[in-house]
């Protein structure tokens, strides 16, 4: 097994050993479309497949002789789901151009024969099954049904309208590529083909959703990653059983390793040259059809600390970023705390300039501190979202509102004192400065409970916060890797892309938990400089 | 299962709400007492207690009202009397709508009526107060702490600010040591129980009227002593130059050479410098051969046909401000050892540290054999920067 301790919940069946092969799961049947071989007549098969898809006003049947004996035939497809040139240029085309051809199609094999000689289209596969065609149909391909054939072709005709490759929005940067995935799985595949060619990357193909049949893959370079942890990939999705995946985030939830935890375990990236960076240090990745978002194991807690920038720009510059960040990583999540905590019990901690004009501040202020932080927090969480949720012009129009509203009319009618707005102001200030949305959104939940720590038993509270949170962090894993390395579990290898970033000629070795099959990365020694002249 | 859950969060709200919350206090609950000024007066309650609060909503113009109409003041200063300094401030607290808080004191002045009769009762109440930090600073004064606590100060709007920064000036000039209560603590406890504080004193400035109060200023120049916790005297200026020659804090020091051996004054100032006390016993008795030296620059000079790119001119001035220092140190000591009778230039300290055997011998009449130590003054002076010129900027001075 994957060499680090697994906490997941299995499911009542694998947990009673019945040893599940491991190996792409296979889609669950579907219950209401029976799995009945087609039949001979054309006009029975069609029947049956009229009255599966009764209602689907966009399903469509064209009606065909094909060859010089003009055999009836049926081409279904999905109205939409299928490329009209590939129908209408392709398949049609080279059915009409059969009828000038001396050669007959009836009788048995004439499928094969069909497949083989005449369809000018790349991805062609018989069939023969009821359900087969209307999964087929469904999935975009075009079904041609043939008189006097037990047999179905399923044409590959997928093609439906697709939004084009756009830079990624919650991923953006300064210097660096400007694409980002879209919602079509095939394109995104593409795009991280394009970055790795090598037939090492593996993406390998399943089914999740009941009802949806949302294609999912897993990504993975085979020499690099290691394969336990395929195995576990594997076996954690073959136990989804839901009946919709519309998001990644579905997967996400159900494959966590801890599901009770504030913080995400698994990170996602809507950028093809993260995805493939981490594919490189030995990670997995998991397209799923239908969003932008590509999920990435095993993670660990750094990872959202980092942005792709930080490898594009210049390094003494990218170790700088990254360890402010991480001073407003503390800002965050500590700075209403402490603000509460420094104020009401332990006002000798304050330098005493900054207590006078703090007391000054507060002079004639209703509420006590604590109300005034926690009314500003909430306040702010509300313009937040509201600033997300809103058509963007409208949005802006919040900001300026908020802005004025709360940071100036609430100061001069002495309702809030200045010190708590300036307070709230750099602490939303610095949750934004952490790349990761989602993990910001953790942290943002986690400063309300040192909130309420510090409000009740000041730094202690905050003290006992932490070293409660600091536990959980160091307990949790990610598909079993240590959330919390390469600290804990410390790695002095793994710490040069941690808090810093080294140049690039320094980073001679993949992350260790993870590139444990093929740690070399590099050629060491790379470092440039001038030609050594001693040598001829 | 749930149960369980439900009683744990029961315990955790009882814990969180049950044990915090006791100290909670909002910080304009808090009257912040910046500076604070003990005296002794006749009747059954000796301790005068003196208090400057800041007062913060003056301290930030909040608006319009501000700025108009009569300046507010940014501190109040209430005094309240009590049997002792405990006492004091709880009988003080009741006249106050807020808690005194003591946390940001930065001064703690005596005034001469309680150093006179002695810290001791003080010195503990401000020790056990938890609130009360080491760091603060400590004065005497000679006049009364009230007095000094009520006057502000010029471009300070709070005094006791004012009077942080003025001795902090006089110690980096090097002629009054900064002492806080630690280091009184310090030198109360150790050897030989001499300690010395900065001397605060109102004085008039020269042009001003005469009359109560106006044109009075709060200066620091001169040194309180105390011996066992009692005020026993106070050093002239140059007394307290000399005694910061001997506690090895001369760096900053103005040396000022009234040209006895030229034409003209000079002023020097003190780089770096060093004094060590060599304690020597021997059948005579015990010697102290005391030898400062130290490095400084030019800063004014008026002598005329000084010359000072020569060498020998230099040294001429070097051996002027060896003398000038000499006699500082020298008159110290002298005074410590007959006027004051008080061990505040450290010679005990450096005999228990060199012959820790002889000085078990004179420990217990160590105030008596005190006044008898010979000592020896050698300093050596080295100019090594003249400044950005160097020679005199008069007509004819320097010249060929």
């Amino acid at each position: 097994m994957w060499p680090f301790r697994t906490r997941r919940v299995s499911s009542p069946k694998s947990r009673s050993g019945s040893g599940q092969a491991p190996g792409p799961p296979q889609p669950p049947a579907r219950a209401e479309v029976p799995e009945q071989p087609l039949g001979a007549s054309l006009a029975q098969n069609l029947t049956a497949l009229q009255k599966i898809f009764a209602l689907c006003s966009d399903f469509t049947n064209r009606e065909l002789s094909i060859g010089r004996s003009a055999i009836p035939a049926q081409l279904l497809f999905v109205n939409g789901l299928t490329d009209e040139s590939i129908v209408g240029d392709s398949i049609l085309r080279s059915l009409e151009d059969m009828t000038y051809f001396q050669v007959g199609v009836e009788g048995a094999g004439s499928m094969t024969q069909l497949k083989k000689r005449f369809l000018a289209v790349a991805n062609v596969v018989e069939i023969g099954s009821l359900g087969e065609v209307s999964e087929a149909v469904l999935t975009g391909s075009a079904v041609l049904l043939l008189e006097g054939s037990a047999q179905a072709l399923k044409i590959g005709a997928k093609g439906s309208e697709a939004r084009n490759v756009e830079e990624p929005v919650t991923e953006g940067v300064v210097r660096g590529p400007r694409e980002g995935f879209t919602e079509t799985l095939r394109l995104n595949t593409a795009l991280l083909r394009r970055k790795i060619k090598t037939p090492d990357l593996k993406l390998e193909k399943c089914v999740l959703g009941s009802v949806t049949k949302t294609e999912v893959n897993i990504a993975y370079l085979e020499k690099i990653v290691n394969p336990k942890l395929v195995v576990e990939v594997r076996e954690r999705l073959a136990r989804i059983k839901v009946d919709a995946i519309l998001e990644s985030a579905y997967i996400e939830e159900l494959i966590e390793d801890t599901p009770w935890t504030f913080l995400p375990l698994i990170e996602h990236s809507e950028r093809p040259d993260k995805v493939a960076a981490e594919i490189l240090s030995g990670r997995v990745a998991i397209f799923t059809d239908g969003t932008p978002f590509v999920l990435l194991v095993p993670t660990m807690m750094f990872q959202f600390m980092q942005s792709s920038e930080d490898y594009y720009d210049r390094y003494p510059y990218a170790i700088m970023i990254r360890l402010v960040r991480f001073l407003f990583l503390n800002f965050a999540l500590l700075l209403p705390a402490v603000y509460i905590a420094v104020t009401t019990y332990h006002q000798e901690m304050i330098p005493t300039p900054l207590l006078i004009s703090i007391t000054a501040a507060h002079e004639g202020v209703p509420f006590p501190t604590v109300v005034e932080v926690f009314a500003m927090e909430i306040t702010f969480e509300a313009l937040r979202e509201a600033g997300v949720r809103l058509p963007k012009p409208v949005g802006q129009a919040v900001s300026i509102v908020g802005a004025l509203v709360i940071g100036q009319a609430a100061v001069e009618a002495n309702i809030v004192s200045p010190a708590t707005v300036i307070v709230v102001a750099l602490t939303g200030i610095s949750s934004f400065a952490i790349p990761s949305y989602n993990f910001a959104s953790a942290i943002r939940l986690l400063r309300f409970i040192m909130m309420i720590l510090a409000s009740v038993l000041g730094m202690f509270g905050i003290l006992l916060g932490m070293l409660v949170f600091q536990a959980h962090l160091v307990s949790l894993r990610s598909f079993g890797v240590p959330y919390f390395a390469p600290f804990a579990p410390f790695n002095r290898q793994d710490a040069k892309d941690l808090l810093i970033r080294v140049p690039w000629w320094a980073m001679g070795e993949r992350p260790r938990l993870l590139g444990a099959q093929n740690r070399k990365r590099q050629k060491f020694f790379l470092r440039p400089g001038p030609p050594d002249e001693s040598k001829p | 299962m749930r149960r369980a859950i439900a009683f744990g969060l029961v315990l955790l709200m009882t814990l969180l709400l049950t044990s915090g919350c006791w100290d909670y206090r909002e910080t304009d609950q808090l009257a912040i007492v910046y500076a604070l000024g003990l005296d002794r007066i006749p009747g059954s309650d000796p301790i005068l207690l003196t208090v400057q609060v800041v007062t913060p909503a003056a301290g930030t113009s909040m608006g319009a009202s501000a700025g108009a109409g009569a300046e507010s003041k940014a501190f109040t200063t209430i005094s309240g009397t009590g049997k002792s300094v405990f006492d004091a401030i709880s009988r003080l607290g009741r006249k106050l709508p807020r808690r005194l808080y003591f946390a940001h004191t930065k001064i703690i002045i005596f005034g001469r009526t309680l150093a006179e009769a002695g810290l001791g009762d003080v010195m503990d109440a401000l020790n056990r107060n938890p609130e009360i930090r080491r760091t603060t600073l400590m004065f005497a004064t000679d006049g009364s702490a009230n007095q000094i606590l009520a006057k502000s100060t010029p471009l300070e709007r709070l005094p006791a600010k004012g009077l942080e920064m003025i001795a902090e000036k006089a110690k980096r000039n090097a002629f009054v040591p900064e002492v806080n209560l630690n280091a009184l603590n310090c030198r109360f406890d150790g050897v030989p129980g001499v300690a010395f504080l900065p001397l605060v004193q109102l004085v008039k400035d020269p042009g001003s009227p005469s009359g109560s109060g106006a044109g009075e200023n709060l200066t620091i120049s001169r040194t309180a002593i105390f011996a066992k916790q009692h005020l026993v005297g106070i050093l002239t200026r140059d007394e307290s130059k000399g005694l910061m020659w001997l506690i090895n804090r001369p760096q900053g020091q103005n040396v000022t050479l009234d040209g006895a051996g030229g034409a003209g004054v000079s002023a020097l100032r003190i780089l770096a410098g060093q004094t060590n006390i060599v304690p020597q016993v021997s059948e005579n008795g015990i010697s102290m051969e005391i030898t400062c030296s130290a490095r400084a620059n030019v800063r004014e000079t008026e002598t005329v046909g000084l010359d000072l790119n020569d060498p020998a001119s230099l040294k001429k001035l070097e051996h002027e401000a060896e003398q000038v220092i000499t006699k500082q140190v020298e008159t110290t000591i002298t005074d410590a050892e007959t006027g004051l009778d008080a061990d505040f230039v450290g010679f005990g300290r450096q005999l228990r540290a060199e012959y820790p055997a002889e000085w078990k011998q004179v420990e217990t009449s160590w105030k008596d054999i005190f006044p008898s130590v010979r000592f020896e003054v050698v300093c050596h002076i080295e100019i090594v920067n003249t400044g950005v010129m160097n020679n005199p900027s008069r007509p004819g001075a320097g010249k060929e």
